[in-house]
C-alpha cells in the first residue's frame, strides 16, 4: 500500500503518506499512525524505497521516501499476484453464484 | 542479505539515526496537531489527540531499533560494557582472576606459537602440500626411511609419473677461503631438480640444469642471501667470482633472496651440484629424495605408482633388495619434518592444557565466592522481566569479557616468554620456520579465551541464576541455600584443582629423575676439563698419511705449549657423536665357518698416541700406542671391549690379524680398551678399532676426511673461554686456512645427548610451580571464606573457653583433607594417565611409588600450610567482636 502511495503521489514524507492511507481506505483501516516508521524502516532495507531530507509545505524538515526502480517492479509484481488472487476468487465465487 | 548489511551497517551509526528518527516522529506529531487546531480543538487537545493517533511512541521507537540493528550483537555489547563496571567494582577479585588467566592462557600461546611453527604454518614454498620425500619401506619401520643411494634414485627418477619433479640431495660442509683464514659453512650437494621441487627463484643470476647433472658438470655454487652478504658485500658482482670450497674452486652463479629457507637446523649457505650417480656419495644410502606431485594426483595414487615401480626395481636388480625391503613410499614433506616433534609437542600442549584447566577451576571458585555478594543485584534483573537465559547470557558476557582481558595479558607474557623457551629447545628440535606469536597464534588465543570463559563463567552464571527472588532480598542473603550449594561447588573445583595438580606434579618428577639418571650415565671415560676443537680436513692438502701427520704433530706441540694443558690429541671422531665406520674381516679368527667375521662393520678411528691418556680412556689389556707405532713399523690397532665380545667371543684377541680395505695391509692387535659411549649415552654398544695416525692410510684418510671433521681434544687444569682463544690463535698461526668450525668442550656434548629432557623437565617443573601456587592459592581463599563464614561460631567457642589450638587444628585439618581428596583422585588419574610418558621416561617406571608419595605428601603440606593463615586469623579473634558481628 506505501509502494502505490509513493507511485501514485511520488515523494512523500511519512505523514503524508499515513494521511493518504487513512484517506483512501475511508477510515476504515485504523493503524496507529506510529506504526508506519517500522514498516518504512523495513521497505527501505530491502531497497524498494528510499529516503533523504526535504522542505515540507511549511518549510519545516521533514524526511522524504520515494520509491526506487527496484520498487516498482516489486509493486507491479505484488499488484500482479493480487489481481491473480483476486481473479480466482472472482472465478471461485461467482461460479457458485446462480 | 540485504537487510542483514544494513542491520550490519547502522550499528556504527546508532545515535545519528536515533536523532533522525526524534525529528520525523516530532514532525508527524506536529502536524497531525496542526491538522485537529484546524478542526477546531485546542492547542493542548490537540497534541494529546495527535499523540493518541500516532500510537505509543516508546514502543513504535523501540520495534523500530529492532528492526534497525542487530539486537543480539547490541546486547551483547551492552552486557559487556556492565561487565566492565562491575568488575572494576570489586578489583581484588579482578586482579586475581586476570593473573590467573593470563598465566593459564599465556602459556598457551607460547607453546600454541611453537606448535604453530612446527605443524601448522605452511611451508615457505609454492603449493607446499604438493611436496613430497620418497623413502624406502623396511621392515620393522612405520614410516619410510629417508635415505636412498645412487640407483635407486636414478631408476626411480626415470619411471615415476606421478610427480614432475624428483629431486636428491646431500648435507655437505667445507671450509670457505675467506680473507682473513677460513669460515666453516653447510651446504646442500643437490640435483638439477632441487629448485623446482623447493621452488626458489634466484635474486640474481639462475640455479642448475642437467648439464649440472652429469658427471664433470660445471663446477658452480649457488650462495645463500646471508653468505652473499658476509663474503660479498651484497655485492652483484658476486656473480662469475670463484670461491674455494675445501681447496676446490667454484664459480659463482647465483644467489637466492632473502626469504628463501632450507628447512634444516641450520642455516645452509652454498648449494653445490650433486651429480647423482651410483658410486661416490650414491654408492651408499647417503641422498635425501623429495619431488612434487603432479596436479591432480593423490597420494594414493602416487604411492600405488611406487609399487608397482618397486616391482620393476626388483625386476631389474634382484641382488639389491634385501628381505627387510618391503617397498618405496611417497609422504607429505611437512609430515616428514615434523615427525620428531609430535610426541614432544603432544607433551607440551598437555601439560599447557591442564595448567589452563586449572586456572579456570580457580577463576570458577573465585567467581563463585564474588556471587555471594550479587544475589540482590540480579534478583532486581529479574524482578524488572529479564528470563533466566537473559540472565545468564549478560553473566557469561561479562566472564568472557573477563578471559579475554586475560588474554590480552597472556598474550603479552606470551611475546615475551617466546625468545626464552627457543633458548630452552634442543638445538636437535626441528624447528624451520620462525617461531612468533603471530595471526594463527592470535585467532587460537582468542578462541581459547573464548571457550575458557564460557568454561569457568558456566557454573557461577547457573548457579547465580536459580536464586529465588524473595530469598535474594532478605537481609541474610549469605546464608541461603544456593550460598550452601555454591560453597560445594567451590569445594568440588578444589578438589579438581588438586588433582591435576597432581598430574602436573607426577610428570614434573618423573621426567626430573629422568633428567637426573641420564646426566648420571658413565660415558666410560673422564669427561670433566676436556675441551675440543672440530675441523673439517676435506680437501687435498692433508690428504696423504705424511702431509695429516706433519700437521697434527705442529698443531699438538703449540696445544700443549698452553699454559695449563695437561695433554693434547686428535681423533677422527669424538665418543658419544660417532663416526666413521668401515669393513672388518678376521680371516684367521676364532670365529670361523659361517660365523666368521667377514666385512663385518665396525667404527674406525685414527688417533694419535696421547689419545688414550687425554681422553681418560683405560687400556684392559695389552698396550695403547706408543713411540714404537711410527708410520714405517709393524702395523698395529686397538680394539675396544665390545670387538672382542663380538667378534671375539671374549676371547683373548691379542695377536691376531684384522684387515680393514682391501688396499691397506694387515694389522695386528695390540691392545684392548675400555668401552666408550660412541653411538649417544643410551644407544647400543659398538664395536670399534682405533688405528695410529702414524699408521693410517691414504685411502682410509681420504674417506675419512671427505665425511667426517677431526676434533683437537685438549685436557686442561684451566678450562674456559681463555683456552678455547689459545687454542683458537696457536691453530690459526699453523694454518689460517683451516677455521676450526665449533669449540664444545666434552660436558657439552654429552649434555647436548639430553637436552630434550632438560627441556621438558624444565618446562614442566615451572608449569607444575604455578599450578601448585593456584592450588594453594584456590585452598587458600576456600578456607579463609569458611572461616569467614564461622566468626560467630568461632567466637562463641573461644568466648566458651575452648583452646585456640584445637580450632586451628580442625581449620587446618579441613584444608588438608580437601588436598587428601584430591591427591587420591589425582593419583587414579596419573597411574592411567603416566603411561603416555612412557617414550620420554629414562630409568624410571611410569608409576614410580616414591614419586606418587613424595608428590602427594608435598600437595597436602602445601594445602596445610595455605590453610594456616586463615586459621591464624580466626584465634586471634577478639570473641566479644566476633559475638557482635
Amino acid at each position: 500500500m506505501v509502494l502505490k502511495t509513493l507511485d501514485t503521489l511520488g515523494a512523500m514524507h511519512g505523514y503524508g503518506i499515513a494521511q493518504r492511507l487513512q484517506q483512501v481506505s475511508e477510515n476504515l483501516l485504523q493503524l496507529n499512525q506510529g506504526t508506519l516508521y517500522p514498516a518504512l524502516l523495513r521497505l527501505e532495507q530491502r531497497g524498494w524505497i528510499t529516503s533523504k531530507w526535504g522542505l515540507s509545505e511549511n518549510n519545516r524538515r521533514a524526511r522524504y521516501y520515494s520509491l526506487t526502480k527496484a520498487g516498482r517492479r516489486q509493486l507491479a509484481r505484488e499488484t500482479e499476484d493480487w489481481q491473480r488472487i483476486v481473479g480466482v476468487m472472482g472465478r471461485v465465487l461467482g461460479s457458485e453464484a446462480p | 542479505m540485504r537487510p542483514f548489511l544494513s542491520r550490519l551497517a547502522s550499528l556504527f551509526r546508532q545515535a545519528r539515526l536515533d536523532a533522525r528518527l526524534d525529528e520525523e516522529v516530532q514532525f508527524h506529531l506536529d502536524m497531525l496537531a496542526q491538522e485537529y487546531v484546524r478542526r477546531g480543538l485546542s492547542e493542548a487537545d490537540a497534541r494529546r489527540a495527535a499523540r493518541r493517533a500516532f500510537g505509543g511512541v516508546t514502543q513504535m521507537k523501540e520495534s523500530y531499533r529492532d528492526q534497525r540493528g542487530l539486537p543480539l550483537v547490541e546486547t551483547i555489547a551492552q552486557d559487556a560494557r556492565y561487565g566492565v563496571r562491575s568488575l572494576l567494582r570489586t578489583p581484588g577479585f579482578t586482579f586475581a582472576a586476570l593473573l590467573t588467566l593470563a598465566l593459564g592462557i599465556g602459556a598457551n600461546s607460547a607453546i600454541f606459537s611453537v606448535v604453530n611453527a612446527v605443524l601448522i604454518r605452511p611451508l615457505p614454498y609454492a603449493d607446499p602440500d604438493r611436496i613430497v620425500t620418497f623413502g624406502r619401506m623396511v621392515r620393522g619401520a612405520q614410516h619410510p626411511q629417508e635415505n636412498m643411494d645412487g640407483r635407486r634414485y636414478l631408476f626411480y627418477r626415470e619411471h615415476l609419473q606421478s610427480v614432475d619433479a624428483l629431486a636428491a640431495w646431500s648435507g655437505v660442509g667445507f671450509n670457505l677461503a675467506t680473507d682473513d683464514g677460513g669460515e666453516y659453512v653447510l651446504g646442500r650437494a643437490v640435483s638439477s631438480e632441487y629448485f623446482a621441487v623447493f621452488t626458489g627463484r634466484p635474486l640474481h643470476g639462475s640455479t642448475f640444469t642437467r648439464e649440472h647433472d652429469a658427471p664433470g658438470g660445471p663446477a658452480e655454487v649457488v650462495l645463500s642471501h646471508g653468505l652473499w652478504q658476509r663474503q660479498f658485500g651484497g655485492n652483484p658482482g658476486a656473480l662469475g667470482a670463484t670461491i674455494r670450497l675445501a681447496d676446490q674452486p667454484y664459480r659463482v652463479i647465483g644467489v637466492l633472496p632473502s626469504d628463501y629457507a632450507a628447512m634444516s637446523t641450520g642455516p645452509v649457505d652454498v648449494y653445490i651440484p650433486l651429480r647423482p650417480a651410483t658410486s661416490g656419495r650414491g654408492g651408499g644410502f647417503n641422498y635425501i629424495v623429495a619431488g612434487r606431485l603432479k596436479a591432480g594426483v593423490t597420494l594414493q595414487q602416487a604411492n600405488e605408482e611406487a609399487q608397482a615401480a618397486f616391482q620393476a626395481f626388483r625386476e631389474e636388480f634382484p641382488n639389491l633388495i634385501r628381505n627387510w625391503d618391503l617397498g618405496v613410499a611417497f609422504r607429505p614433506y611437512h609430515d616428514t619434518l615434523s615427525r620428531g616433534a609430535r610426541p614432544a609437542l603432544l607433551l607440551m600442549l598437555a601439560a599447557v592444557g591442564t595448567l589452563l584447566l586449572i586456572a579456570c577451576a580457580n577463576t570458577a571458585s573465585l567467581l563463585l565466592a564474588r556471587a555471594t555478594g550479587r544475589g540482590r543485584e540480579i534478583a532486581v534483573r529479574a524482578a524488572l522481566g529479564a528470563n533466566r537465559v537473559r540472565i545468564v547470557r549478560q553473566l557469561l558476557t561479562e566472564s568472557v569479557v573477563l578471559s579475554l582481558t586475560g588474554a590480552v595479558a597472556g598474550l603479552l607474557l606470551a611475546y615475551w616468554s617466546v625468545p626464552a623457551l627457543l633458548t630452552l629447545l634442543p638445538p636437535s628440535f626441528p624447528i624451520y620456520q620462525e617461531v612468533r606469536v603471530d595471526a594463527t597464534v592470535l585467532a587460537a588465543t582468542f578462541a581459547i579465551a573464548l571457550l575458557t570463559g564460557l568454561l569457568f563463567g558456566l557454573a557461577p552464571a547457573v548457579s547465580l541464576s536459580r536464586r529465588d527472588l524473595v530469598d535474594a532480598f532478605k537481609d541474610d542473603a549469605t546464608r541461603t541455600t544456593s550460598s550452601r550449594r555454591s560453597a560445594w561447588l567451590r569445594k568440588g573445583l578444589v578438589v579438581g584443582e588438586v588433582a591435576l595438580c597432581m598430574l602436573l606434579l607426577i610428570g614434573a618428577g618423573l621426567l626430573l629423575q629422568t633428567f637426573m639418571k641420564m646426566r648420571a650415565i658413565d660415558p666410560g671415560f673422564d669427561v670433566r676439563g676436556l675441551m675440543t676443537a672440530r675441523m673439517s680436513l676435506q680437501g687435498e692438502r692433508y690428504s696423504t698419511t705424511e702431509a695429516l701427520n706433519r700437521y697434527v704433530e705442529q698443531g699438538l706441540d703449540r696445544l700443549r705449549r698452553i699454559p695449563g694443558v695437561e695433554s693434547a690429541a686428535l681423533v677422527n671422531g669424538l665418543p658419544i657423536e660417532r663416526g666413521l665406520n668401515l669393513n672388518v674381516t678376521i680371516p684367521d679368527g676364532p670365529l670361523q665357518g659361517s660365523e666368521k667375521v667377514e666385512n663385518a662393520t665396525t667404527d674406525w678411528r685414527f688417533a694419535t698416541h696421547d689419545y688414550f691418556k687425554t681422553m681418560g680412556i683405560e687400556i684392559v689389556a695389552g698396550r695403547g700406542f706408543d713411540e714404537r707405532d711410527t708410520s714405517g713399523a709393524p702395523r698395529v690397532v686397538v680394539v675396544n671391549e665390545e670387538f672382542v665380545t663380538q667378534f671375539f667371543r671374549g676371547q683373548n684377541p691379542l695377536g691376531y690379524k684384522v684387515t680393514v680395505l682391501d688396499t691397506d695391509p694387515p694389522m695386528e692387535i695390540v691392545g684392548v680398551a675400555r668401552n666408550v659411549r660412541e653411538a649417544g649415552l643410551v644407544g647400543p654398544m659398538v664395536t670399534l678399532m682405533y688405528v695410529p695416525i702414524t699408521q693410517a692410510s691414504e685411502a682410509a684418510i681420504r674417506i675419512s676426511n671427505s665425511y667426517f671433521p677431526v676434533s683437537w681434544v685438549v685436557r686442561s687444569r684451566a678450562p674456559g673461554g681463555r683456552l678455547v682463544e689459545a687454542m683458537r690463535q696457536e691453530l690459526r698461526a699453523i694454518d689460517p686456512q683451516q677455521p676450526v668450525s665449533a669449540f664444545r668442550s666434552m660436558e657439552e656434548i654429552k649434555g647436548a645427548q639430553f637436552q630434550a629432557q632438560r627441556f621438558q623437565m624444565t618446562l614442566l617443573v615451572l608449569l607444575a610451580s604455578i599450578g601448585l601456587l593456584l592450588a594453594a592459592a584456590g585452598i587458600y581463599g576456600l578456607i579463609s571464606y569458611a572461616v569467614s563464614q564461622r566468626t560467630r561460631e568461632f567466637g562463641i567457642r573461644l568466648a566458651l573457653g575452648a583452646r585456640p589450638g584445637a580450632i586451628l587444628r580442625s581449620i587446618v585439618a579441613q584444608g588438608a583433607l580437601l588436598a587428601c581428596i584430591g591427591v587420591a583422585l589425582g593419583s587414579a588419574a596419573a597411574a592411567y594417565g603416566t603411561r603416555a610418558l612412557q617414550t620420554f621416561l629414562f630409568g624410571v617406571s611410569t608409576n614410580d611409588p616414591l614419586t606418587f608419595a613424595a608428590v602427594g605428601a608435598l600437595l597436602v603440606i602445601v594445602a596445610a600450610t595455605a590453610s594456616l593463615v586463615p586459621a591464624f586469623r580466626a584465634v586471634r579473634l577478639n570473641p566479644v567482636a566476633a559475638l557482635r558481628e
